[in-house]
């Protein structure tokens, strides 16, 4: 598949691609993984993928899509390997510097798995709920009950850290 | 828990209010969770606003562009290497070698112990 495309052209595609959906692959893989040699390792997984299949894409959305998919499945699959149970937040914090930063992170790693990720495709990618029932492959309604709930879990954990301020 | 249940079996008719009751009931649940769904509350903008100023703080280093565009050599070298590690005149003299020690080793076996 790749030896039809010439090294300079897979260079450009990659490099490309890399401009517009690196910064965003990676911190969908920050939110995964917790820390930054992970994140990187997830992306860079990702584009090995997009080398070795090179797929043609509709729009730019769908190419959006796809690598966000792609990363997802990759972060999946290394937390499954590596067997962790929570994700350390340390290099997260690396990256903030103010306590409300902090603590925004803290309660968004505090989220499972399946809510924090419905949170950064909706709040961070700006994803609407159809395109994230698309990503995930779920029903919108699962988008939008995952959305709620996890909406609700981040009220009630900043109500209760309020309470102890 | 169900709006009118009384506690007693329902007869058919009733059982079929019971259940359209119930239905309604679910209806009612999930339309207060998708109304509640609401992007323009003030603490939706306040989550919306607070993640993402906070997540796009999050940048990767510029050694992450270099690793990935390594990515076409690698993969080229990776291939080349594995190729290269073993040609298959290479491969046919190996296995032409053991077959010729395996003889040896047959023929210097004595047949009865």
């Amino acid at each position: 598949m790749t030896k039809s495309i010439p090294e300079e052209m897979k260079l450009e595609l990659i490099s490309k691609a890399y401009d517009n959906y690196g910064v965003s692959l990676f911190r969908l893989a920050m939110m995964y993984m917790g820390n930054k040699s992970d994140a990187e390792d997830a992306v860079h997984d990702v584009f090995v993928r997009y080398m070795m299949r090179m797929p043609q894409f509709k729009d730019e959305t769908h190419e959006k899509a796809w690598f966000m998919r792609v990363c997802i499945n990759v972060c999946k699959d290394k937390l499954k390997s590596f067997a962790m149970k929570s994700v350390p937040i340390d290099d997260v914090l690396n990256y903030v510097s103010t306590d409300n930063d902090i603590s925004m992170f803290e309660h968004l790693m505090g989220l499972s798995e399946e809510y924090r990720v419905v949170v950064h495709l909706k709040y961070v990618e700006g994803y609407s709920i159809s395109e994230i029932s698309k990503i995930l492959s779920v029903t919108e309604s699962t988008v939008k009950l995952r959305l709620f709930r996890a909406r609700e879990q981040l009220k009630r954990n900043m109500e209760e850290v309020k309470a102890y301020v | 828990m169900f709006d009118g249940f009384d506690g007693k079996i329902p007869s058919e008719f009733e059982y079929n209010k019971f259940i359209t009751k119930s239905d309604d009931a679910n209806k009612k649940v999930k339309k207060t969770i998708f109304d509640s769904f609401d992007e323009s509350s003030e603490f939706s903008e306040m989550l919306a606003n607070g993640i993402e100023y906070t997540v796009k703080k999050i940048e990767p280093d510029d050694s992450l562009k270099e690793k990935i565009l390594a990515i076409p050599g690698e993969m080229d070298s990776y291939y080349a290497n594995a190729i290269r590690r073993k040609p298959l005149s290479e491969l046919f003299e190996e296995w032409a070698k053991s077959m010729s020690d395996q003889k040896q080793i047959f023929l210097s076996e004595p047949l009865i112990k």
